[in-house]
């Protein structure tokens, strides 16, 4: 380098007082230049220039979120909620998948084989109630222990997994339910008793019994009450008549009512 | 890895083994207690039909128990699926590779293991057929149904098997129970209900094709399962075995199971 | 048999980029030998080798005569192996007796009565024949370890291949573990990784000290230890000098390094050694994560 930035001009850089074409002009001696460098430095700022890089840092160094995190934050969700609600295990592509399938089948079987609606709407109910025990069921969630230790492990982690459960098993089912031979409103006959069963599911656990065998035995209830309701009233949807559906809303109330008043029973692991 | 490479009958002792072993504890899984407590609560309701009224026939009425039966052989491929995935479930995967028996002789004895569900099934079958034979006549074909049924239950527990081997997620299984579940007939069958495992066929014969039909899927699966990590001259007979019996019978059954335009299966 | 047990000649062994092994050579005879290295790819590494878990990228590798590349030697020496691994797998809806019977089936033993009384011999050795008929899950920490330890026992192997077999217990489990091993039938070779020191000076014949993929120590555990002497001393107060120094409860510090000239060395023991040998080690990979 012949010649060297001078104090001034430097001084004018480092404040950003100096003028448009000066500018380039140094910034294209400084990418050659180490001295001029060096002496740029000692007029910058470090404070400001430690936090800059501080914050270039942890946005590089953050975890990556993925696309269902991202949408949840973009919706308004806090971004520890969505960590949480993206980290639980039933939310895992294979469960999702699983249910696709499932639905699917059902679907099929509905159009093919003649039985309508029926089987459908036997399955849709269950989706969040088998949601729900996958989300809990120890075997599959390996950081109960630690959970169950921290503040929001127990009641707050159950109700906000319960709902992103519940929220994410409407969204295939609603999406399946289009393929329906039969529309209208029996196409939607599916949600109170989602709704119903789901709090029962966690009303019932409330109580010390694990979850997955409180869903299991709330599913086999289900299934056979509607084949034995639809014998006895010789039409099959007997269940998803507005007798069935009051019903329903009725469980979902009274469900309401035990999980909060027996919250404290969230808190504690179950032997 | 090849099991043990002494003699054919000491090569067989350790799949004996472990089909003991697993056997036993499928019996006592509670997926296999759930299907035993439909057959059993089937079986009540056709005891009760049977003394209540006087025209109830096994027949008629004995699909109670029938249907009791579709859900033990739909139980039993998730619990034998389930005792297949046990090794990736519990991790315990590396510390079992440095045993001398293998993957492949481990499949074996599950697959003898599906004779215990079997056994118990047939047990249980046998109890209330016998009993219906006391009340009012019971014909060669209600037999072979409950033969086709037992069939049945083995074939789906090597399902079971074979899933584990080529999709071990745990999820498969119960998805493909749903499945099996939606495409058992009904009031209204339709042509192709013949080739379902629990179709029911109104002609001695055409029933026995069905066993048949069942057994060659039976040793297509078993295969399958075994075959994921062995490949021996002895695999690729069964294999073959099964992929003919599976074939003939179900050409035989599509083409004479419904003779004309009449109703043609139960 | 004549000849070591367990033979390795120039193994290596990649992770990717990392070295994990980089020309490990050493022989093993019926005897008790000591592992120690710091956590990570290489100790471990060896102990999957020659437990025929894993194998080498480069290297020759002979486990009781036979070469484990071969599927046919590889069956012959399993039969003859225990391995207990660093972070055991159970079947957890099983009792204990029932996945040691499990295990003891895959280990040919296709006999019941026999096989019964084998995982019944396994069991009391490791002091869990009280708690035979229950449940995996409802063990504790310390029972799991000692129930994979049991499984490693079955049919008295020749090679026994321990991954820190005395984690997680207490004194007196830790003093049944060298009563155990010291009274093993047989005069089996015992391979054993642990970071518990004194397992080493109470057990092992003989000790390998594993670091950055390469061997750095081979011999007795005294000679280990000697390896550190006068390169211990104490004094009252902390030393900058020291590679290492810590308060010790009656007040004096212990230093691990150079000493400064006159001052009062002490014998050395193990873990000294250790630190001197390995510790940059350590703290390099530590600055690498």
């Amino acid at each position: 380098m012949s010649w060297h930035a001078d104090a001034r001009v430097l001084d004018g850089y480092a404040d950003g007082s100096l003028g448009g074409a000066s500018v380039y002009s140094v910034e294209a001696h400084l990418a050659g230049c180490p001295r001029c460098r060096g002496e740029l430095s000692k007029r910058v700022d470090s404070d400001r220039l430690d936090r800059i890089w501080g914050d270039v840092r942890s946005d590089v160094e953050a975890p990556r979120r993925g696309v269902v995190e991202r949408a949840l934050v973009g919706v308004g969700v806090p971004a520890h909620t969505a960590r949480v609600v993206v980290a639980t295990p039933s939310l895992r592509t294979s469960w999702i998948l699983a249910v696709a399938t499932s639905l699917a089948f059902a679907v099929l079987a509905g159009r093919l084989v003649g039985d309508a609606n029926l089987p459908f709407l036997v399955l849709a109910p269950l989706v969040p109630v088998l949601g729900v025990a996958a989300a809990f069921a120890r075997p599959i969630d390996p950081l109960w222990e630690i959970a169950a230790a921290t503040p929001t492990g127990g009641f707050r982690l159950t109700m906000i997994r319960a709902a992103a459960v519940i929220t994410v098993s409407i969204v295939p089912t609603a999406l399946a339910a289009l393929g329906l031979p039969e529309l209208g409103w029996i196409a939607v006959a599916w949600l109170l008793p989602a709704l119903g069963l789901t709090l029962l599911t966690l009303a019932l656990s409330a109580g010390g019994a694990t979850t997955p065998a409180v869903a299991g035995v709330v599913a086999a209830t289900w299934a056979l009450g509607v084949v034995v309701a639809g014998q006895m009233a010789a039409d099959p949807l007997a269940v998803f008549a507005t007798r069935g559906q009051v019903l329903m809303a009725t469980i979902a109330a009274a469900s309401v009512i035990v999980v909060v008043r027996r919250r404290d029973t969230f808190e504690r692991a179950k032997a | 890895m090849s099991p043990t490479s002494t003699s054919p009958s000491t090569a067989w002792a350790p799949v004996r083994a472990l089909a003991r072993v697993e056997g036993e504890k499928l019996l006592r899984s509670p997926l296999f207690l759930a299907g035993a407590a439909f057959v059993a609560l089937g079986s009540a309701i056709f005891v009760r039909a049977s003394l209540t009224n006087p025209s109830a026939t096994w027949n008629d009425d004995g699909w109670t128990v029938a249907a009791g039966t579709i859900f033990l052989a739909i139980f039993t491929m998730v619990a034998t699926n389930h005792a297949a995935l046990r090794d990736r479930r519990e991790d315990t995967d590396e510390q079992h590779v440095s045993l001398p028996i293998g993957r492949s002789t481990r499949t074996g004895g599950l697959l003898l293991a599906t004779a215990w569900p079997a056994a118990g099934a047939a047990v249980m079958v046998l109890l209330i057929t016998a009993y219906a034979a006391t009340r009012g006549p019971v014909t060669t074909l209600d037999n072979v149904h409950v033969a086709d049924r037992l069939v049945a239950v083995v074939t789906l527990g090597v399902l079971g098997l074979a899933l584990a081997a080529w999709l071990p997620s745990p999820f498969v299984a119960p998805v493909i129970a749903w499945g099996l579940l939606l495409i058992t007939p009904g009031e209204d069958s339709q042509a192709w209900h013949v080739l379902t495992p629990f179709a029911g066929i109104s002609d001695v014969g055409l029933a026995l094709w069905h066993a048949v039909y069942l057994l060659g899927l039976a040793a297509l699966l078993g295969v399958a399962a075994v075959g994921r990590t062995s490949r021996t001259r002895w695999l690729l007979v069964a294999g073959a075995v099964g992929v003919g019996a599976t074939i003939a019978s179900a050409a035989v059954l599509l083409t004479r199971a419904c003779p004309g335009t009449g109703p043609c299966l139960l | 048999m004549s000849g070591p047990t367990i033979e390795l000649r120039n193994i290596e062994k990649r992770y990717g980029a990392v070295r994990a092994l980089d020309g490990v050579s050493f022989d093993i005879g019926p005897s008790v030998t000591g592992l120690l290295g710091p956590n990570g790819a290489g100790k471990t590494t060896v102990m999957r080798m020659v437990a025929t878990v894993l194998a080498p990228d480069r290297g020759d590798l002979r486990l009781l005569g036979r070469d484990p590349s071969s599927a046919s030697d590889r069956v012959a020496i399993r039969r003859r192996l225990g391995y207990m691994p660093q972070e055991p797998g159970f079947y957890r809806s099983f009792t204990a007796f029932e996945f040691v019977d499990y295990v003891a089936i895959l280990k040919e033993m296709t006999d019941r009565a026999n096989r019964h009384d084998e995982v019944r011999r396994v069991l009391t050795a490791v002091g869990l024949e009280d708690v035979a008929s229950r449940k995996v899950k409802a063990l504790s920490g310390g029972m799991r370890r000692r129930l994979a330890l049991a499984q490693a026992l079955l049919g008295s192997p020749e090679v026994l291949v321990l991954d820190e077999p005395t984690a997680g217990l207490d004194p007196e489990q830790r003093l049944r573990f060298r009563e155990l091993v010291s009274q093993l039938p047989g005069r089996p070779t015992v391979l054993l990784a642990t970071h518990q020191t004194e397992d080493v000076t109470a057990l092992c014949e003989r000790v390998l000290v594993l670091a950055a993929g390469e061997v750095r120590f081979d011999g007795t555990p005294e000679a280990l230890a000697g390896t550190a002497d006068g390169r211990v001393w104490v004094g009252a107060d902390r030393e900058d000098g020291a590679r290492l120094s810590w308060r010790m409860g009656d007040g004096r510090h212990r230093h691990i390094g150079d000493p400064p000239p006159g001052a009062r060395t002490e014998p050395a023991t193990i873990d000294d050694a250790y630190l001197l040998m390995v510790g940059d080690t350590t703290a390099r990979e530590g600055a690498a994560a």
